[in-house]
């Protein structure tokens, strides 16, 4: 299998269809990344294809310090928050609002609300925190890569990510403590 | 023990770096000892584990797609990187200009 760069290189030759590959190859990292900022799957859609565009048009300025793949991430991130922007939605963080998350005094939490109710937490977390840890689980980006695209650190990368996986199993067993017959202690259980 | 490093000053931080492979190689072998005789120990790290799987396997920003949706990204991208391609090519092609007698010529 070619590498990235070795189809960058046949692009810049004027291969198209090393280009297709690429987009192949990354479509659904960006697609999630996207769908996570803009909370809605067509505009996602529309940012994914128009940071494929802007990274063919300038392709000729990637020199590969970076790989391509935290470059790409980059210009997705920045268009899904530019149109945010536009739209006048700075932020879909949460932490102002009220989480739905289903009455627990009722039901306790089962394995599908659990899956809910974690990925309600990761919204929670600070947004540097939650930028690295969605970015290594979700993406399976290096701390290397973390780090150029978070522009920061490795240390501070890796301590972002250390925090935030912290502060979500603490959430967690709070919750769990909280409430009689969670998800949490059980999904434990039957991981064994 | 070895001299305290960020791992240990963040209390489970050795055990998250130990999951992701970034465990400081100096403390290494207290960490594995760690993990052979306690009990208590080896349950944070499972803990951990599964809490990443757990993660992993959230809603949070899931796409469902079938294959066939991915390829239908993919052509899409593919055409408007034609459109856009083709409309470079209009802008940049080169000016028709009328030559002496009125007639169109490409230079």
């Amino acid at each position: 299998m070619k590498t990235d760069q070795e189809l960058i290189s046949e692009v810049k030759e004027g291969h198209r269809a090393a280009f297709s590959e690429l987009v192949c190859r990354h479509q659904k990292t960006m697609l999630r990344l996207a769908l996570r900022v803009t909370r809605d799957l067509p505009q996602a859609e529309d940012v994914v294809q128009e940071s494929f565009l802007k990274a063919y048009q300038k392709l000729d300025l990637f020199e590969g310090r970076s790989s391509f793949r935290s470059w790409l991430y980059q210009i997705t991130l920045n268009s899904a928050r530019n149109r945010l922007r536009s739209a006048g939605r700075e932020s879909l963080g949460l932490e102002h609002h009220e989480l739905a998350v289903p009455d627990q005094a009722e039901s306790g939490l089962m394995q599908s609300d659990l899956r809910k109710f974690i990925g309600a937490q990761v919204e929670l977390l600070p947004e540097r925190q939650k930028m690295a840890l969605t970015m290594r689980i979700f993406d399976d980006l290096s701390f290397r890569e973390i780090a150029e695209i978070m522009g920061c650190p490795y240390d501070t990368a890796k301590a972002n990510y250390r925090h935030g996986l912290m502060k979500l199993k603490d959430r967690i067993l709070k919750e769990d403590a909280a409430q009689p017959q969670t998800g949490w202690e059980t999904y434990l259980m039957e991981a064994d | 023990m070895k001299e305290q490093n960020e791992s240990e000053r963040d209390g489970d931080g050795w055990w998250i770096d130990f999951m992701e492979g970034e465990l400081d190689p100096s403390i290494m072998s207290d960490v594995e000892w760690l993990l052979k005789h306690s009990p208590a120990d080896q349950e944070k790290l499972r803990e951990y584990v599964e809490l990443k799987k757990a993660v992993a396997e959230s809603d949070w920003g899931q796409v469902t797609w079938q294959a066939s949706d991915w390829c239908t990204l993919q052509e899409k991208i593919m055409m408007a990187l034609d459109q856009q391609e083709s409309s470079s090519a209009v802008k940049s092609s080169p000016p028709i200009e009328l030559g002496v007698e009125g007639r169109i010529q490409c230079s």
